[in-house]
């Protein structure tokens, strides 16, 4: 565990794809992936629904095997002791309904090389912290979805792996267990543990990640530190807030010269102006055109506002609406 | 190896603690008493009482002489009584029916008028039937049984003796032998069998057959309850989405075998269970019988290496068809595919089933050889073979090494589409699929 206090970046990255190739039948799922995730990092995969994040995840937990390409965990090539040090919360989640809590998670630490006598005490706390304790000996199936979750989760970190891979974390959580979840992930995140988020959920993965890759269609669209993912693009965007969204407004929001796109959310709306314009030229001009504000802010662009910048306005939007029904 | 042992562990722990294994375990002694307590009974209760007539048309009073060897008075009992029996003495447990007899000489009585009154009696339920014996017997005219239970083998085989040995007397007397020394050349000899053991088992043939096909169903038995069990299990890991955490800590196969080794273990735990109250039971058996008034078939003597012969075959066999149900449960995505699925494997252990007779009936003969190379048959047909015939030794490790060697083959192609499929959800792979599977996985 010495290994885990190293500072960030000096040691080698946790996981390093090159060239990571996967097809099914017809369906071509990765092209040519190439990704680093530095030691400590909380990573975000983020992308649409078939964009090929649980594929890569499945390649780096050796249950498929690339096409083509390299796949390097913790400085070398896939091995088991490699894979102990990994914990990975499926998106598909699933545990032995029959079984006993206490029981299947002893089991789940057991295929992870920790024997009963050692996480026994660790299968307590976690309980306890998660406030099951009294649900020991349950069997899974009697407990809720969310009680599930939080079991199968805890099976993910009870060999404390270094490297945590969630899939979609959140999803099927009420909004207090997901707060539990995330207090627990800025600890994880805090003992040095690197974390590696997939999610399509890129306002969430926005707040708690410090780095991203965006993929789309099995194609990497960006990826690094999210400052500098943002940094890099380049741009000016302004986010206002209108008094009152009407479409008209809108459409005169959208009529005016410097404006290159919108991107609205209710009464939000996020611009980008075109090369060569600056935020007070838009205000004078949303000024003159007579629109009322409540907000006005320069702002970096947000991750969705350059995914949609390059992979355009199609992709994006079908990626929206993925995520609102989700939401529902 | 430890992530095999710790899926053996949680698979054999869960197997034992299900209602299924509990009840199927305190139910196999159950049902072995109640089936020694079934053969004392029937042994004491079961045989009928049978009453016929007899319409005697011979002159020289044939029928009499039927009737006594039939119904003998009990003081006699062991006398001439004993006739006719070729086949139902012998193991001294088979129950036998007794004969209460009616005699009709036919004299000048209308033989229509007659049959129909003893008709009526018969439909009355009366008489149990009429033996017709016509005058001409002697010459080789027929003799007729009509009758309710004319379907009951061994009643027929007793009435058939008895006619017999009563015209046998008759031809002697009539070639001038004196009737008296007749009676002494005809009286039946006393025959008993007992099967001779070398490598395999001895003792009477009921005895025999009663182990042989314990044996052949107790494979039977557990190659399908847990052979099946290790399909639904894996259809359960793929339907409730547990494999992909397990299949991120530990490599396919490995999770096939353990999951085998761990069922199996809890079959061969619970025939050990049933195996033991057995001999427990048997040695016991015969105060038990005595409660119920009767007494027990000679046990046979069962020889070590049977025992060998049974172990290896047994888990040969369950390792051979677990390998394939796991496969089955990798490929299927729904319990009614499973069922489809595994329909023609369980018609292989039917086949298997299928050559019980003909093995006990000729243990070396073409049937029993090809079963016990036919890997799929073997596990049932060669512990059945060693209890009653000593195979020789290259055919026997000819067979071992067929089995242990398709086991391992079905096993490595289970992993492989084990390894694919139970990742595969949505609908059923085509058979091409799952040829592209074995090929790439």
């Amino acid at each position: 565990m010495t290994s885990m206090r190293t500072p960030s970046g000096s040691a080698e990255p946790v996981i390093e794809l090159r060239g990571l190739r996967k097809r099914f039948g017809a369906v071509t799922a990765l092209s040519g992936l190439d990704l680093t995730v530095p030691r400590g990092a909380t990573y975000g995969l983020l992308g649409p629904n078939g964009a090929g994040k649980t594929t890569t995840i499945r390649m780096l937990l050796r249950i498929f095997e690339p096409d083509a390409g390299e796949i390097r965990l913790f400085g070398s090539p896939i091995t088991q002791a490699a894979l102990d040090r990994i914990g990975y919360l499926p998106e598909e989640r699933g545990l032995y309904r029959r079984m006993r809590v206490a029981r299947l998670l002893t089991f789940l630490a057991e295929l992870k090389g920790v024997p009963p006598r050692e996480s026994a005490p660790r299968i307590r706390a976690w309980l306890e912290r998660l406030g099951l304790a009294d649900r020991a000996e349950a069997r899974l199936q009697e407990l809720s979805k969310g009680n599930q979750q939080k079991i199968q989760f805890i099976g993910a970190v009870l060999h404390e792996p270094e490297l945590v891979i969630l899939d979609e974390p959140f999803s099927g959580l009420d909004v207090i267990n997901q707060q539990v979840l995330k207090e627990i992930v800025l600890d994880l995140k805090r003992q040095g543990r690197t974390i590696l988020f997939c999610t399509h959920m890129i306002e969430q993965a926005e707040k708690t990640c410090d780095h991203v890759c965006i993929l789309a269609r099995g194609e990497k669209v960006v990826d690094g530190r999210i400052s500098e993912v943002r940094r890099r693009h380049g741009g000016t965007y302004v986010a206002l807030r209108l008094d009152r969204w009407t479409p008209e407004a809108s459409a005169r929001l959208k009529a005016l010269p410097m404006v290159a796109g919108l991107r609205e959310e209710g009464s939000d709306v996020e611009v980008s102006l075109r090369p060569g314009s600056d935020a007070q030229e838009l205000l004078r001009a949303v000024v003159a055109a007579g629109l009322h504000l409540k907000r006005f802010e320069e702002v970096e662009p947000s991750l969705e506002q350059i995914f949609l910048d390059r992979v355009g306005e199609e992709a994006a939007a079908s990626w929206r609406q993925e995520r609102e029904v989700a939401h529902v | 190896m430890s992530r095999t042992w710790a899926v053996v562990k949680r698979e054999f722990t869960e197997m034992i603690r299900t209602k299924a294994f509990v009840i199927g375990t305190v139910l196999g002694p159950a049902f072995m008493v109640g089936l020694i307590a079934l053969q004392v009974l029937m042994a004491k209760t079961g045989a009928g009482e049978r009453t016929i007539a007899i319409v005697d048309a011979t002159e020289a009073g044939l029928g009499s002489r039927v009737s006594a060897l039939l119904a003998p008075a009990p003081a006699r009992a062991s006398g001439e009584g004993e006739a006719g029996a070729a086949g139902s003495r012998g193991d001294g447990d088979v129950a036998r029916s007794r004969f209460e007899v009616e005699l009709h000489p036919l004299g000048d009585r209308d033989r229509e008028a007659l049959r129909a009154e003893l008709l009526a009696r018969v439909e009355a339920k009366e008489l149990d039937g009429i033996l017709w014996i016509p005058s001409g017997v002697a010459a080789g005219e027929g003799v007729l049984y009509e009758g309710r239970n004319a379907t009951n083998i061994a009643e027929l085989e007793r009435v058939r003796g008895a006619v017999q040995v009563a015209v046998q007397g008759a031809r002697l007397s009539a070639a001038g032998i004196d009737p008296a020394r007749v009676g002494e050349a005809l009286r039946p000899i006393a025959f008993d069998a007992r099967k001779v053991g070398g490598r395999a088992a001895s003792g009477t043939p009921m005895a025999l057959v009663m182990l042989t096909y314990m044996l052949g169903l107790v494979v039977y038995m557990v190659v399908i309850l847990y052979g099946q069990a290790v399909l639904r299990g894996v259809l359960e890991e793929k339907r409730d989405r547990i494999v992909e955490v397990v299949a991120s800590s530990i490599r396919a196969d490995q999770l096939l075998v353990g999951k085998v080794v761990g069922i199996g273990a809890a079959g061969l735990l619970q025939v050990s269970i049933w195996i033991a109250f057995a001999a427990f039971a048997l040695t016991r058996g015969e105060l038990i019988a005595a409660r119920f008034g009767g007494t027990l078939p000679e046990l046979p003597a069962v020889p070590a290496s049977l025992g060998g012969v049974f172990l290896f075959f047994f888990l040969a066999g369950f390792f051979l068809y677990a390998s394939i149900f796991s496969a089955m449960g990798a490929i299927a995505t729904s319990d009614q595919e499973a069922q489809q699925l595994q329909f023609p494997v369980i018609m292989l252990l039917v086949v298997a089933i299928s050559m019980m007779m003909p093995v006990l009936n000729d243990p070396s003969g073409t049937i029993a050889v090809v079963g016990s190379i036919i890997p799929f048959t073997a596990p049932i047909v060669m512990p059945m073979r060693a209890a009653i015939t000593e195979i020789p030794l290259v055919e026997l490790a000819g067979s071992v090494v067929i089995v242990t060697l398709t086991a391992l083959g079905v096993l490595w192609v289970s992993a492989k589409i084990y390894r694919i499929g139970i990742l595969a959800t949505g609908k059923r792979p085509s058979a091409a699929e799952v040829w592209r599977w074995i090929r790439t996985a």
